[in-house]
């Protein structure tokens, strides 16, 4: 039971003169629970293996399939929902509540106006205040919030989601992360970006897309253990972290490596006080 | 250019006055809502005051007669680079401003190329908008404002819809046309996108809560977070570190930079 | 990727290399003479001309004919029009039923079929060999005489540009919405047209949303940009008719119209 992709490629116009190879022999397993982070610039391919693994576009070679179904199959309808970059720029109905139960309705769900009400609570936003507002009234972190709700009341057991925090304040960011750690109590959680520095912490696994093709696949440690394949990528773990490895290969006794600041001052703190 | 605007009563903007000297950059911040935009659409006479007055090189933006040499000397850069391209082409989208003045064509051709050698777009001149890449819209964006011979650029989140690669090479551009002697407002929420600016300035509430250098913000995470804008993550490392008895500079945002100060 | 949408062919030739007004001209000037030819040997002519003039354009036949399939409705019912008689008293070919083909009809028939499609394939071969760019700014100068009376030509002109500048962008844009919608399960192609045409509201409304939120962005980055109408404005790539387009606007107009009047 899991969301795969197995060898997963696709090609842009293939058979023509000008195709375009976007993704290239992709593997990846996300099992429900699990919280994957892929990292890549603009143009590495993320948003076409969003696509592929959401079931709105077939792959031209491999495979993508969710419990065991290609995620192109009708019977793969609602398993796999798709929260894409700016996702509040698709409202469309008068009130919160009609938008968020777009989806749950759909699908045909019992109490479409249950299910949204749930999910609205569950990103942080009161459901009574929020459900007759309209969308298009709404701030920056609330609007992403309802946005990111409206894929939740899917109620789909696995969720992908394409740059979330992107033209978030702090509070906005911290309210989408806390609504991510929700989901995944209960859903497989794919994060897309070009900056995973807030998400890294929490995930199972990376994964780093350089052109189409994976550089680098492992578990964090993993990841903190040999991240030059990733930075080859053109990615850059944050530097809160990044100073730590550093030290680490200075030959400083660093002992762990954490994500947050003031954890991290104490590291450093710790193996300069240990050297002198 | 100089902004004096003592507002009254419930202003978007209340009682703001700021200095934007040639060739410096002055990183405006806030969080949303605060009056950023409000205060850089006064800057070229978009709005106008209800009280006080903004003037650009000596000229009062109230002056009708002198609209567009303003709008001429204070460039302005919006957020999404897609929604202010005018031209079905490059050149044509760069050359808007300067046909607009009635420039002849001679003087466009080298404006132009001027503009988009400046932001390292020359080559491109007939490719189509929607076909480059977002850090080349933006700076196919500020090309547009530099082929009107701005001495002031104002920038509106230049960087809000841009990845690593897209804001590097922005950042190389803004730099380079500081060091020209162009004056840059910068506006954002995020401290580490004006980290090198030479003067910061934070609105809340539409007016000026804080007042002095990126470092001094960098220096105290704490109030900097107080006043609604984004601290970078290294900013609260080195503050902790400086916590516990070490000299790290407020200024030191790579992991190079932090360890040397560390085991300086 | 294709870099142009609509029908430009992207290739040099001496037609693509001609002034935007000059083409029009000629189409003008074709238009005209194309309807007054009257016999068999002027349309022959004027067919050879459409001929040479995609030749010269090397524009591909097959795309060059492209237009005449979007006609293939009327080109019938000309035919039938005239070919068909109801119970004639005398028949000179096919009789089927109460329905008969006459010759002289016949013959009508194909020649003002043939007109039809000659007309349009030859005006095509402006749209085929000229950018929407080159035809706005030419259409631009063309109506320039008429701010005489008020019309504001630059402004018309400032709006087809804007509109050819936001087509591929709004196009990306509905792909985009459409998508999203698809992955809440919206479904586009089931049930009757009315459903159908509501389907479409979660895609048109944001859509629309987005457009005027561009719409506001960009009125914003005009303004700042020192637009102010169309008066006053120079142009970078002010297009200028050279001597060599004013010979073939006139020989050409002249050619046309010669073939319209006496044959």
């Amino acid at each position: 039971m899991a969301l795969i992709a197995d060898g997963l490629t696709y090609t842009y116009g293939a058979g023509t003169s000008f195709s375009v190879p976007a993704l290239d022999g992709v593997r990846l397993t996300v099992g429900r629970g699990e919280l994957v982070v892929v990292a890549g610039t603009t143009g590495s391919g993320k948003s076409t293996l969003l696509r592929l693994l959401a079931g709105v576009l077939a792959p031209t070679g491999g495979s993508a399939t969710v419990d065991g179904v290609p995620t192109t199959a009708p019977s793969a309808r609602g398993r796999v929902a798709l929260v894409f970059q700016n996702p509040e720029a698709q409202f469309f109905a008068e009130t919160v509540l009609a938008d968020v139960s777009f989806g749950p309705r759909n699908l045909g769900a019992g109490d479409p106006g249950a299910v949204a009400r749930e999910a609205l609570a569950q990103v942080g936003l009161d459901p009574e205040a929020f459900a007759p507002r309209s969308p298009f009234t709404l701030s920056g972190g609330e609007a992403r919030r309802v946005a990111i709700a409206g894929a939740l009341a899917m109620r789909a057991p696995y969720v992908l989601l394409d740059e979330p925090t992107a033209g978030l304040d702090r509070a906005g960011r911290q309210a989408v992360l806390a609504s991510i750690a929700a989901e995944r109590e209960r859903a497989g959680v794919v994060v897309v970006t070009h900056d995973p520095a807030e998400v890294l912490a929490a995930a199972d696994r990376v994964i780093a897309l350089a052109r189409g093709a994976v550089a680098f696949a492992g578990t964090v440690p993993e990841l903190l253990a040999g991240y030059a394949a990733y930075e080859g990528a053109g990615l850059r773990l944050p530097d809160v972290v990044r100073a730590q490895l550093l030290a680490i290969e200075r030959g400083a006794p660093v002992k762990r490596v954490e994500f947050e600041p003031e954890r991290a001052a104490a590291v450093l703190a710790d193996a300069r006080g240990a050297e002198s | 250019m100089r902004l004096v605007y003592p507002g009254a009563g419930r202003a978007a903007l209340d009682g703001v006055s700021l200095t934007v000297a040639p060739g410096q950059a002055v990183a405006l911040l806030g969080p949303n809502g605060s009056g950023k935009s409000t205060l850089a659409r006064l800057c070229n006479g978009l709005l106008l005051p209800t009280d006080g007055r903004v003037t650009v090189d000596g000229m009062d933006t109230r002056d009708d007669d002198r609209v567009w040499d303003i709008r001429s000397r204070v460039g302005y850069v919006q957020q999404n680079p897609e929604n202010q391209i005018v031209g079905t082409v490059v050149e044509e989208d760069v050359a808007f401003g300067p046909e607009n003045l009635g420039i002849p064509p001679a003087e466009l051709r080298t404006r132009v190329d001027d503009a988009l050698r400046a932001v390292g777009l020359s080559g491109l001149e007939r490719r189509e908008p929607h076909l480059l890449s977002e850090g080349q819209k933006q700076r196919l964006a500020i090309a547009g404002a530099l082929a009107l011979g701005p001495g002031y650029l104002l920038l509106d989140e230049p960087f809000a819809m841009l990845d690593g690669v897209g804001r590097d090479e922005v950042r190389a551009v803004l730099e380079a046309l500081r060091s020209r002697g162009v004056g840059l407002l910068h506006i954002t929420h995020h401290l580490a996108d004006v980290a090198e600016a030479d003067r910061a300035v934070v609105l809340r509430e539409g007016r000026v809560a804080f007042d002095g250098t990126p470092d001094d913000l960098l220096g105290s995470p704490e109030h900097a977070g107080e006043l609604g804008i984004d601290v970078p993550p290294e900013a609260r490392l080195t503050a902790a570190l400086r916590g516990r008895g070490f000299d790290v500079p407020p200024g030191a945002l790579d992991a190079e930079a932090i360890l040397d100060a560390l085991w300086r | 990727m294709p870099t142009t949408f609509g029908q430009y062919v992207p290739v040099d030739s001496p037609v693509h290399a001609l002034d935007a007004k000059t083409k029009m001209g000629l189409v003008a000037a074709f238009a005209v003479g194309a309807f007054l030819v009257d016999r068999f040997w002027g349309l022959v002519l004027v067919a050879a001309l459409v001929g040479g003039g995609i030749l010269l354009a090397r524009v591909p036949l097959r795309i060059a004919l492209r237009g005449v399939k979007a006609l293939s409705v009327i080109l019938i019912f000309t035919l039938a029009a005239h070919a068909l008689r109801w119970n004639p008293a005398t028949v000179s070919l096919v009789r089927i039923g109460p329905l008969a083909v006459d010759a002289a009809g016949l013959r009508d028939g194909v020649f003002f079929a043939a007109r039809i499609v000659l007309l349009v394939v030859g005006t095509s071969l402006l749209t085929l060999t000229t950018t929407p760019v080159q035809l706005t700014d030419g259409l631009e100068r063309v109506l320039r005489p008429l701010t005489i009376v008020r019309f504001p030509a630059g402004e018309v002109a400032m709006m087809l540009t804007i509109a050819l500048r936001f087509i591929p962008t709004t196009a990306q844009e509905a792909e985009r919405v459409i998508i999203a919608q698809t992955a809440r399960g919206a479904s586009f192609d089931s049930g009757g047209p009315i459903r159908r045409a509501r389907a479409f509201v979660p895609v048109l409304v944001p859509l629309f949303v987005n457009l005027f939120k561009r719409a506001e962005d960009l009125a914003v980055a005009m303004e700042s940009r020192c637009y102010r109408g169309g008066a006053g404005r120079t142009r970078l790539n002010a297009s200028a008719m050279t001597p060599r387009d004013w010979l073939v606007l006139c020989c050409g107009s002249a050619a046309v119209m010669a073939i319209g009047l006496w044959l």
